[in-house]
């Protein structure tokens, strides 16, 4: 297997991960949230905001990973340039 | 990274003069564009202000002003109205900002890094500026405000590394504020951007018949562009507001009165 085969493998697979673990830990705030806000309708305004923030926070996580693919793609070509072949 | 990705999104982007680009990119020019765009409509909607506003202008701006005002008194408590200045002016431009990217012809200057940099630059260090003026130069001694339970003999050793953490965790607020905001706006540029490029690829192939290709790039349009075009409306919504929030954060941990 040669490096830039698996540099590929990898560059492609960076925002699928974090994007799968993003979900779940934003799908466990959400659930949280609408549990809360059931269990006192009145506290939705506060809930509702603190839950945005929350999900901002966990979703700039996946934005990092989104931006290490972009820096790496750009050095895919010239790699694949480089070794001829994959 | 790409330097003209965001306007890969703009057909029009050959109407930008060359000769401008080393001097002046098209970003910094439509945030020029942008700031002179809210000046003039905040100075028109105020001209001739009556107590029962007689324009729509005038109700807008009302509605604007109590908007920041509601929300900084409710983030950073009762003495909030000082920094919905601040706060209201961020959200305003923010939006706009990222809104742009929408408009054919026009890229998001938020697209870019410059841009994001600058403007977390400019909220963290309001943050640190407000806490000073506030709490005087005694906000300094919040760097090592959790010290005061461990035993005396420690402290040597963990004021400075509580120096060094703090400092850290503002870089890593800086650096989250300002990539955040772009990876988000520039993500949606780029989406937006590879769509359009694939339908305008379509269009062009000059083998198939046009009444074939066009109603392929009609649908296309209607099931790709449209419903990323809302989504891209939906983000720039929500990252100014995230943006903002977090500001109003910050400057609340720098401002609040301890209870003494």
């Amino acid at each position: 297997m040669s490096f830039a085969a698996v540099f590929a493998a990898v560059v492609g697979l960076a925002v699928p991960l974090a994007a799968m673990v993003g979900a779940i830990s934003q799908a466990r705030v959400g659930a949280s949230a609408m549990e809360g806000i059931a269990r006192q309708p009145e506290a939705a305004g506060d809930i509702s905001r603190n839950l945005i923030i929350t999900l901002a926070l966990i979703e700039s996580l996946v934005i990092y990973a989104l931006l290490t693919f972009f820096i790496l793609q750009g050095k895919l070509a010239p790699l694949i340039d480089k070794v001829g072949q994959l | 990274m790409e330097e003209h990705a965001g306007s890969l999104v703009n057909l029009l982007v050959a109407l930008e003069p060359q000769w401008l680009r080393p001097y002046l990119p098209l970003e910094v020019v439509t945030g020029w564009l942008i700031l002179l765009l809210v000046v003039l409509v905040a100075w028109y909607s105020v001209r001739h202000m009556q107590r029962v506003p007689a324009s729509g202008w005038q109700t807008l701006a009302e509605w604007t002003y109590g908007l920041c005002n509601n929300f900084s008194r409710q983030m950073i408590g009762p003495g909030g109205e000082r920094y919905a200045p601040l706060l209201g002016t961020l959200f305003v431009y923010i939006l706009i900002m990222n809104l742009a990217g929408l408009v054919p012809g026009l890229t998001s200057p938020t697209a870019t890094l410059n841009m994001t940099l600058a403007l977390a630059l400019t909220a963290v260090i309001s943050s640190w500026v407000y806490g000073v003026l506030s709490r005087g130069p005694g906000y300094l001694g919040h760097f090592v405000e959790g010290v005061g339970d461990a035993p005396k003999f420690i402290w040597p050793l963990l004021v400075p590394i509580m120096i060094i953490v703090h400092l850290i965790g503002e870089f890593a607020r800086i650096i989250s504020l300002s990539i955040r905001l772009f990876g988000n706006i520039f993500a949606k540029e780029t989406v937006i951007g590879q769509v359009l490029l694939l339908l305008a690829s379509v269009l062009a192939m000059h083998q198939v018949n046009l009444l074939l290709r066009a109603p392929l790039v009609l649908a296309g349009s209607a099931l790709l562009h449209l419903p990323l075009l809302l989504l891209g409306l939906l983000v720039s919504l929500i990252q100014a507001v995230i943006f903002v929030m977090l500001t109003a954060v910050y400057i609340q941990g720098a401002v609040e009165v301890h209870a003494e």
